[in-house]
């Protein structure tokens, strides 16, 4: 009698090949994120022209930056791996990651992830040649990342609505503005503001004005955009905004179609932050050379146009000009802070819990 | 397929009644065994022997511990006392375990157990090497069975009957050492019963395997094995011949367990037992339980009970016949008809109850009077 | 699959409700007789130890700021009503599954409603939305929806067909005769349904209850987009918005702590009844006549179908139809396509060949290591994505750099992620096959290895498809794992979606989104069928 007979194994082992396949076939669509070895041989021929590959994690939205790293790609050689997901989530893992990061430069939407990741020690310090680009505000003071371009936070309002608006954050809790006030509370620029007013007021001047704002009965919306259009349409007067949401509006359905206008805060107040979207090379980057240059790439001439024109933000190197309409960035006042401060947001949320702004 | 059967029912029956001078050339022996399931003790020092080529019914009430015997034996589960020897090895003990695919014993469960995913030739080849040799085997094994032909089709195409043999068949084809049928006919309806019996009978025969059948069916034990082992209360309470069984119990549990039985308060006198059915000689294997003098239980069977009518005029000297009564008198209280025979009950004249089973041929009335006899000896134990 | 032991027993022995004959065999099928093979303890502990990899990950970051400030974290007053802010809402998602379920279940099985073959597939198709496309539906629609009831409404949508399923089959699987001799005893139909049958489906009802609950734990999608400050709402916020590892990492592991207290929890609720949900009778039931309820029947199907499927689905067709030019090539949604489906295949294969020693070690040998392994598997379901993401980050540079950012770790994310689905419909398969047959094959000279392979895995095979379809339906959906851990370059049809949605474009996330929802229907309807026709006849008797 044999009993050694299992002809199902071979049925069995024919899963695991066939899945090892399927391993296979989603691992071929996807070049290695290794770095390539070509890299040294170019670079050999080519004296100190950096090239070969650089991962770039990237806080920014692909449809918004892509194009312009395909534009440095196809002027310096120099292959992009591209990974977008939330700034936050990016920096949490450039965390976790350390000195075995496969990443060479960090672009995130705000300074606060920057912050964070500079706490950590894990950014290069950027050369000095990089850093005078850009105003001192809107850099690291320790020179280990740099502002890309601005934002500033401003009322979006309904001329019909609010033919005088209010131009500070305290004239907003006029009783006139009860539930007439639109605003989006899971938005970042949104909490950057709040975080920015606790720098600036302390963390009890904050909850005051948040309380007295909360009582205004604002209206939550699910996105800035949708705050934008419903001051737009006449659904509620105001709207707190970064100012690029007008000037996408107008481009995409003509300035005849906008009545809603863009009300700059008076100078020094809390509600015209200018935060800015950053940039920082990895210290653990195994091709520096190249990530430098797509950091000087991004601040040069082309890049700092690129998103003046593209996205309605400030570009941050002086003497190139800002999008039709869009103020310069010097003839705003915004408050003086440190946008490396702006990484409390956890402890902002935790007020606006608290004050029930968050949940609205 | 008669002639078949025939001449398996030829081989002699075991006549030595006690269990262990058999152990010597048995092929599965049993000692001790012993299992419970928590504090309920199912199991109680089972002993067994069966010997190689013998169908062997291993008789207990439901819920006695059958199936648990059985799965030790198979290798399902382990004893907490005992061993289990088969062919010489032992396989089982609280210590060691051969595992159940290295035992060599062959399971046809309740209602076959078929696996549903394989057709009729891939279950009774599925204790085979693949290969040009099993599938001679199985179409050898199922022509055994009787249901040459039927490997193509799923086990849900099958008749109850026939699943049933093509389990029997799937437990045979590795030419097992052991086959072990637990409950194999309770499932089936009565009428096919009997039929599948036979079929798997003439198959267990032919095959010259050695079987063990556990059931609770009084009927199916005695009349399907060569020898019966009841199971009473954990242990094995009696194994011998079916005749022996049934005709000289060795305890009253048996007694009463394996077949219709009058139990009526008596007393030993010498070789005889006294009571309501008067004297009656007690059967010799019973002589030793019990001495003269001693209070005894009678144990009468339906069939030894005789009954001649007196209430029918003798043709011969024109006078009623209870003028010649030779036995205990009594009156036909009630009858239960089932069309090969039937049972009455007599009240004898002391109110005593006592039940005859009557050929079908002729029923008496109810309130007729009879006189009562008893054919051959009795068995008799200690109150 | 029918329990010949259990069928032959008379009813009277029986008992009505939970009770079956206690033979020798019906007791082997749960008794661990020896400890279990080796073949299948390794390969479970295996699995078991990469269900709690994330674990370590949580200890390390918890504790890296010392144990002080994990009980402060722990102890706030915050925290707490975090917790129970999170279970109000696990506790409301899970009651309105546990009725929507198990109404729908009883409807399209036990009564005459017209057209409940199609009805009993197309109600789980609720699983191929993943939740943060239904929510945002909602919420673009009315933003007035946001909160809790919005939150509740969105995960109860999407998130019942995890008791709808086990419901149907445990429901397929009862034994008419019960009901039968219920009534024939005085009881009226009501009182049946409501008595009996939900006894008898009390096992599906509490492990289907147990996954809606850690589910709803879980996700973020749904309770993100309705501004619900759940548990995974603030981790997320740790992360996006704190950059603070640390806090994640404490908050997650209360969490963890949460979904073990509700493992034991379901556990006990489920009591002997998990021995057994059905006699496994393959004659149908006569169905119960709806009479002057059928309208009320159909107000209740149409409404659950409505809110589930109809509204989120006409949402993403409207933003296809209504948005222009579209930037969405076809050859992109292609694409994504094509490497969402190899993903999806690959995670189904994995955890199912991970599932299934788990799956029959739970089954085949209870004790306490098969609990502790069963449980392994359950504790990480409560965690949200981003915490499992972060932890493979965290294994992944320091055991696993080779494969870091490669399709290999991201296809372990998706193990880690959905084995608990697919160890319980392994399981449950295989504990509805007769042990008998495996012991048959024993006795008939098959190795313990050889019967997995020629018998148990056979005989479960409806099981373990409907386990890779779970795993396959959910991977398609998945989102944070996905981004963090995707090799670069590599776009799913989720990540798509996000890159779209997350810049308010939807013209061109509707694409994909269609694409999605379509794609994850297909193994949602098969594993439906699977799961509903699992009693043909693969029984013994004729």
């Amino acid at each position: 009698m044999n009993h050694s007979f299992r002809p199902h194994r071979r049925a069995a082992l024919a899963v695991v090949i066939a899945s090892a396949l399927a391993f296979a076939a989603c691992g071929s669509d996807t070049p290695s994120s290794d770095p390539a070895p070509t890299s040294v041989g170019t670079s050999l021929g080519t004296s100190d022209a950096p090239s070969g590959t650089i991962t770039v994690y990237s806080g920014r939205s692909e449809n918004l930056v892509k194009p312009l790293l395909d534009q440095f790609s196809e002027a310096t050689g120099i292959t992009v791996e591209f990974r977008p997901a939330d700034s936050g989530v990016l920096a949490a893992q450039l965390i976790t990651e350390g000195d075995a990061s496969p990443a060479d430069v960090f672009f995130s939407q705000d300074a606060g992830a920057l912050g964070a990741v500079e706490a950590e020690g894990l950014f290069a310090p950027l050369p000095e040649s990089t850093l005078s680009v850009v105003p001192a505000a809107y850099r690291s003071s320790n020179g280990m990342w740099v502002g890309t371009s601005g934002r500033a936070r401003v009322f979006v309002v309904n001329p019909t609505l609010a033919p005088d608006p209010p131009s500070t954050i305290d004239e907003l809790l006029d009783p006139q503005w009860k539930g007439k006030i639109g605003f989006a509370p899971t938005n970042a620029s949104w909490q950057s503001f709040v975080t920015g007013l606790r720098v600036i007021r302390g963390d009890d001047g904050a909850r005051t004005w948040l309380e007295a704002f909360a009582a205004q009965e604002p209206v939550a919306y699910e996105k800035n955009g949708v705050v934008r259009d419903a001051v737009n349409s006449g659904e509620v007067a105001i709207g707190l905004v970064n100012h690029y949401y007008l000037f996408e509006l107008i481009a995409a359905e003509g300035a005849d179609a906008v009545v809603a206008t863009n009300q700059y805060v008076d100078a020094g107040d809390p509600g015209g932050l200018v935060n800015v979207a950053g940039v920082g090379v990895l210290a653990s980057s195994d091709n520096p050379t190249a990530a430098q240059a797509l950091v000087d790439y991004l601040l040069s001439v082309d890049g700092q146009t690129y998103f003046a024109q593209q996205t309605y933000e400030f570009p941050l190197r002086s003497g190139v000009a800002t999008a039709e309409g869009v103020p310069a960035l010097d003839t705003l006042s915004p408050p003086l802070i440190d946008l490396g401060d702006l990484d409390s947001l956890e402890a902002t949320q935790e007020l606006l819990s608290e004050v029930g702004l968050l949940t609205l | 397929m008669s002639q078949q059967r025939l001449a398996a029912a030829v081989p002699a029956p075991a006549i030595s009644p006690s269990g262990a001078s058999r152990g010597v050339d048995a092929l599965l022996v049993v000692r001790g065994l012993t299992k419970r399931f928590g504090s309920r003790v199912v199991l109680d020092g089972v002993d067994l022997s069966v010997r190689p080529g013998s169908v062997t019914a291993v008789l207990g009430p439901s819920g006695g511990g059958k199936t648990t015997l059985l799965r030790i034996i198979a290798g399902f589960d382990t004893p907490d006392a005992g061993t289990v020897t088969i062919g010489g090895t032992l396989v089982a003990s609280p210590t060691a375990s051969v595992p159940p695919e290295r035992r060599r014993v062959g399971v046809v469960p309740q209602e076959g157990a078929l696996f549903p995913h394989l057709d009729v030739a891939g279950n009774v080849g599925f204790g085979l090497p693949r290969g040009r040799a099993s599938q001679l085997r199985i179409d050898e094994v199922l022509e055994l069975v009787g249901l040459a032909g039927t490997g193509k089709r799923r086990p849900h195409e099958l008749s109850g009957g026939q699943q049933h043999r093509v389990a029997l068949a799937r437990a045979l084809a590795p030419d097992p050492a052991l086959v072990m049928l637990d409950e194999p006919f309770s499932a089936l309806d009565a009428g096919l019963r009997a039929q599948v019996r036979g079929e798997v009978l003439d198959a267990l025969r032919a095959s010259n395997a050695t079987a063990v059948v556990v059931t609770h069916d009084q009927l199916e034990a005695l009349s399907i094995a060569d020898e019966v082992a009841v199971l009473l209360d954990g242990h094995i309470a009696q194994a011998a011949d079916p005749a022996t069984i049934y005709g000289f119990p060795e305890s009253l549990q048996v007694a009463t367990f394996v077949g219709e039985a009058c139990e009526l308060p008596g007393i030993r006198e010498g070789d005889v037992v006294v009571s309501a059915l008067g004297r009656l000689p007690l059967a010799a294997p019973c002589r030793a339980q019990s001495r003269p003098g001693d209070a005894v239980t009678v144990v009468v069977r339906p069939e030894q009970v005789m009954l001649r009518s007196l209430d029918v005029i003798d043709p011969a000297n024109n006078r009623r016949s209870n003028d010649v009564a030779t036995g205990v008198l009594g009156r036909i209280a009630s009858r239960e008809y089932y069309g090969h025979d039937s049972v009455v009950l007599v009240v004898l004249d002391d109110g005593t109850e006592v039940a005859a089973r009557l050929h079908a041929s002729r029923l008496p009335q109810i309130g007729e009077r009879v006189d009562v006899t008893v054919e051959s000896p009795v068995s008799a134990f200690p109150t | 699959m029918t329990d010949v032991a259990d069928r032959a027993a008379p009813l009277g022995d029986q008992g009505l409700v939970d009770g079956f004959q206690p033979n020798a065999w019906s007791r082997a099928r749960h008794r661990a007789t020896r400890l279990p093979p080796l073949f299948i303890l390794v390969p479970a502990l295996a699995a078991a130890v990469v269900a709690v990899a994330p674990i370590w990950y949580l200890i390390d970051r918890a504790l890296s700021r010392g144990a002080a400030e994990v009980w402060d974290e722990v102890w706030q007053q915050r925290t707490r009503d975090l917790v129970l802010r999170s279970l109000a809402l696990s506790l409301t998602v899970t009651i309105a599954c546990l009725v929507v379920g198990a109404v729908a279940a009883w409807l399209v099985v036990r009564s005459d409603l017209p057209g409940r073959g199609v009805l009993r597939v197309v109600l789980a198709l609720p699983l191929a939305i993943p939740s943060y496309l239904a929510a945002f539906a909602w919420v673009s629609w009315r933003p007035s929806i946001a909160g809790f009831w919005g939150a509740a409404l969105v995960l109860t949508s999407m998130s019942y067909p995890f008791v709808y399923l086990p419901c149907v089959a445990a429901l397929r699987h009862l034994d008419p005769a019960h009901e039968e001799v219920a009534r024939s005893l005085g009881r009226t139909r009501t009182q049946v349904a409501l008595g009996l049958t939900l006894r008898q489906v009390r096992p599906a009802l509490s492990a289907g209850g147990l996954l809606v609950m850690l589910y709803v734990l879980s996700d973020f999608g749904a309770v993100a987009a309705m501004r619900y400050e759940a548990f995974t709402w603030v981790i997320y916020g740790a992360y996006r918005a704190g950059f603070n590892p640390s806090r994640a990492a404490i908050l997650a592991s209360t969490l963890v702590v949460v979904a073990l207290v509700l493992v034991v929890l379901e556990a006990m609720a489920r009591g002997r009844a998990s021995a057994r949900i059905g006699a496994g009778n393959a004659r149908a039931g006569r169905p119960v006549a709806l009479g002057r309820a059928a309208p009320l029947a159909w107000l209740f199907i149409a409404t659950v179908l409505g809110a589930a499927i109809v509204f989120p689905v006409g949402r993403v067709v409207y933003w296809v139809a209504t948005f222009e030019s579209p930037s969405a090539g076809f050859g992109d949604v292609l694409g994504a396509l094509s490497s969402t489906l190899a993903l999806a295949v690959a995670a189904a294969v994995a955890t199912v060949l991970l599932a299934m020693p788990v799956g029959v070690l739970a089954a085949r040998h209870r004790g306490r290591t098969a609990q502790a392994v069963e449980g392994a598997t359950y504790v990480t379901h409560a965690l949200p994505g981003i915490v499992i993401a972060i932890s493979l980050v965290f294994i992944g540079v320091r055991i696993l750099r080779p494969i870091y950012l490669e399709t290999p770790l991201l296809v372990l994310g998706y193990v880690v992620l959905f084995l608990p689905l697919a160890v319980g419909a392994v399981r449950a398969s295989i504990e509805q096959s007769p042990v008998r047959l495996e012991e048959v094959a024993r006795s008939l000279g098959s190795s313990p290895r050889a019967v997995v392979w020629r018998v148990t895995v056979p005989l479960a095979a409806p099981g373990i498809a409907a386990a890779a379809g779970l795993v396959l339906l959910s991977t398609m959906k998945e989102l944070p794992v996905t981004l963090i851990l995707r090799p670069t370059e590599t776009q799913t049809l989720a990540t798509r979606l996000w890159q779209y949605t997350s810049i308010s474009d939807y013209a061109s996330a509707g694409p994909y989104a269609l694409a999605l929802v379509i794609f994850a229907a297909i193994p949602t309807a098969a594993l439906t069928i699977i799961t509903v026709r699992r009693n043909s006849p693969v029984g013994v008797a004729p």
